[in-house]
């Protein structure tokens, strides 16, 4: 366990108010029921993920690889998967997240970087080239939002579509090139560090230790279970059902940006293929953190423990002597594997 | 509402059970051509007007075409590129659409396209060309090709009808398994070199029509036909449209199930072959992507993420017209990134206008743009 984590857990169970936590649970099968409603139920399998770990290299299990690689690396991953755990709570999807981290800083870095550096050459104030890295999650969000709510269509090819537009924009605004050299203003949310913690890693921890207690005890953010177990029910009970799932895509493009700003920092460019393929990471971390597909149900602590597996699963597989084309098969075999054994356990 | 079974009696627009009992009733079946065509009409009931919806907007696509570029409307670029180059898709799309239908899912079948070939190749191919030298039979390694397609809808639908794990989930799971494998097995090269025979069905004609194309007209011709026809086929709407009424009504709705996702793996095996057959070689890469052209297309086709309904009609002309729009945009030369961009923007607008023309979608009107929730539906009916 690292100091991290030791900081983390405790922090998140003081969101899970002891008031309405059941007796202490007798048998094995409850007491894992008990941890899976907790969002915990990852927690045994990550313990073993350390072990290995540190078994298969002596670099895994210090400081400076837990802070700097694990946690760096996974930042933008939590943060993403922050957004779609609140959508699957809500009982919606957003797949077009990946595509925002991909669209919402080029776009910006294309109107400030000059010319031969890929850019158009507007020379645009980075300040406000921030601003609009957020503004286009916004937008997106918005739109995704209107179509699925206001007209009613359905959430998964919408944000499908959107994902595959905003994947071919990317492309056709970068030329296909990467995008570099940017202001160190850019890229500080990405870059800095407090200490010896990045400061998008403790951005990724304020933002779940926010959304854990919002989710709790706001008046919305109990009303985002409420709409996502059953909505009619909700709408009968006073919850203005349609502008609270509006300002979900909202907030969830927006968060998508800010990741998207995040990892530009960390690369120091803005790649034209960026965020493409992370929505499977995002949905695989949601689920394995035990957040139900079908709304309702999920805890922020367990798509935060799912993000950590997985960021720590990659970790151990890049230390590992394993030959690089097999990496992909490994984790893939271990998700698979997470997946069926998150199913012993959830009551469904 | 929360679950399916209480949005079910939108039987009207496909033949669940009920609409299977009343109109094949065993003892009135009539066999050969006179009974096919006395069923066939018959279930022209069915068809409603949206089967056709996207038609006029094909029309449209095909006069601004030929006015764009004298080539598109030509018959070598309508064969050879429109059709032919979205063959494997089309086959794919078919396979999906089916698994939608029956209430399911299936991601990994993407996959399926890249693996089953590489295996195929790898087995036939020499050591120094990235094979393992085995130089076994072509015809061997076709029926292996099929069998890593069957085989891994095995083991699809023992994940998701066995253990009742949520289909779209498990076979994202196993979707990035599959394409992690082809990828470690070659290492990230390409395979080429391949004998005649495994580019076969990608690259022969017949009756100077490319084999490719007459398999993306088979397949739909007989999709359409098993499903409105055949008793089986109309148990794929029963599933799912309501599990637990075709349980009832006597429907081995599981092995249905699993029948349907070894159909598919099998059918994206094929598009895999169709696919290296064009190319000429099996990329590591081959077939990465694709799924969200099929999901794309099967929805834009009119088929329902929740179960139930499809048509596969409308489901052609979906996949006639993005194939369509794709080729005159490269004849005009766009590069292919805004090609994509184009592609999501069509099936945004299409998606809202048909909502907005007032296209009636009693399921999802109701839900509100709700996702797919198998899993609910199945615990419900125990």
């Amino acid at each position: 366990m690292t100091d991290y984590e030791e900081n983390m857990i405790p922090a998140a169970e003081g969101s899970s108010a002891a008031a309405l936590r059941p007796a202490p649970p007798k048998t094995v099968q409850s007491r894992l029921r008990w941890l899976q409603g907790q969002g915990l139920v990852v927690l045994p399998i990550i313990v073993v993920v350390f072990i290995v770990g540190a078994i298969i290299s002596p670099v895994f299990l210090t400081v400076t690889n837990l802070v700097s690689n694990v946690l760096y690396q996974t930042a933008v991953l939590a943060v993403l998967a922050l957004a779609e755990t609140l959508m699957l709570l809500s009982n919606r999807f957003d797949l077009s997240i990946e595509s925002v981290v991909g669209i919402a800083p080029a776009v910006a870095a294309w109107l400030i970087v000059a010319p031969e550096l890929g850019g158009k050459g507007v020379y645009l104030d980075v300040a406000v080239g921030i601003l609009l890295i957020f503004a286009i999650g916004a937008a997106v969000g918005l739109i995704n939002g209107l179509l699925v709510v206001k007209l009613g269509l359905n959430t998964f090819m919408i944000t499908l579509a959107m994902l595959i537009l905003l994947r071919g924009l990317t492309l056709g605004v970068t030329g296909g090139a990467m995008i570099f050299n940017m202001p160190r203003s850019l890229t500080y949310i990405g870059r800095a560090s407090v200490g010896p913690v990045p400061i998008s890693v403790l951005i990724a921890v304020v933002l779940y230790v926010a959304a854990a207690l919002f989710l709790r005890y706001h008046r919305l953010g109990k009303a985002i279970y409420a709409i996502g177990g059953n909505e009619e029910a909700a709408r009968a009970g006073g919850v203005r059902v349609e502008r609270l799932r509006l300002g979900l895509y909202v907030l969830s493009g927006t968060l998508a940006a800010l990741a998207g700003l995040m990892l530009t920092g960390r690369q120091a460019t803005v790649l034209p293929n960026q965020g493409q393929g992370m929505v499977f990471s995002v949905f695989a971390a949601a689920v394995i953190g035990g957040v139900s597909l079908n709304g309702g149900r999920g805890k922020m602590l367990g798509a935060f423990l799912g993000v950590v597996l997985i960021g720590t699963v990659q970790n151990i597989l890049t230390l590992s002597h394993l030959s690089s084309f097999w990496i992909d098969a490994v984790f893939g075999a271990i998700i698979v594997g997470a997946v069926l054994l998150s199913k012993v356990t959830v009551r469904e | 509402m929360k679950n399916r079974l209480a949005n079910t009696p939108r039987s009207e627009s496909a033949p669940t059970s009920a609409a299977l009992s009343v109109d094949t009733p065993p003892d009135q079946k009539r066999g050969g051509m006179v009974g096919l065509a006395e069923r066939l009409i018959a279930s022209r009931r069915h068809a409603r007007f949206q089967d056709w919806a996207l038609l006029p907007i094909l029309v449209v696509v095909f006069i601004i075409g030929a006015v764009a570029s004298p080539t598109f409307f030509t018959a070598s670029n309508l064969f050879h590129n429109v059709l032919q180059q979205s063959a494997a898709l089309a086959i794919v799309v078919v396979a999906e659409s089916l698994l939608l239908i029956s209430g399911k899912f299936d991601v990994s079948l993407e996959s399926i396209v890249g693996l089953a070939p590489m295996v195929g190749a790898l087995l036939i191919v020499s050591v120094e060309a990235g094979g393992l030298g085995l130089h076994i039979s072509p015809y061997v390694a076709i029926l292996i090709v099929l069998a890593v397609g069957a085989l891994i809808g095995v083991v699809n639908g023992a994940l998701v009808i066995r253990l009742n794990l949520n289909s779209f989930i498990i076979t994202f799971a196993m979707l990035i398994l599959w394409r992690g494998i082809t990828l470690g097995l070659t290492s990230g090269q390409s395979l080429s070199a391949l004998p005649s025979q495994l580019l076969y069905l990608g690259s022969a004609e017949w009756f100077g029509v490319p084999i490719s194309v007459w398999l993306f007209i088979a397949v739909f011709v007989v999709a359409e036909l098993f499903l409105r026809l055949n008793p089986l086929g109309r148990a794929v709407y029963a599933i799912g449209g309501n599990p637990s009424a075709a349980r009832a009504t006597g429907l081995n709705v599981n092995r249905i199930g699993w029948g349907i996702y070894i159909v598919a793996g099998l059918m994206a095996a094929v598009a895999g072959l169709v696919l290296t057959g064009r190319i000429a070689a099996v990329t590591a890469a081959q077939g990465n992507g694709l799924i969200f052209s099929v999901l794309a297309v099967a929805v834009l086709g009119g088929v329902s993420l929740d179960g139930g309904r499809g048509r596969m009609t409308s489901v052609l002309i979906a996949t006639l017209l993005l194939a369509a729009i794709t080729n005159i945009l490269v004849l005009l030369q766009v590069p292919s990134f805004w090609i994509d961009a184009a592609y999501g923007a069509i099936i945004l607008v299409t998606l809202a206008v048909s909502k907005l023309g007032g296209r009636k979608d009693g399921a999802g009107r109701k839900k509100r743009g709700g996702i797919a929730k198998p899993q609910q539906a199945a615990e419900l009916s125990e």
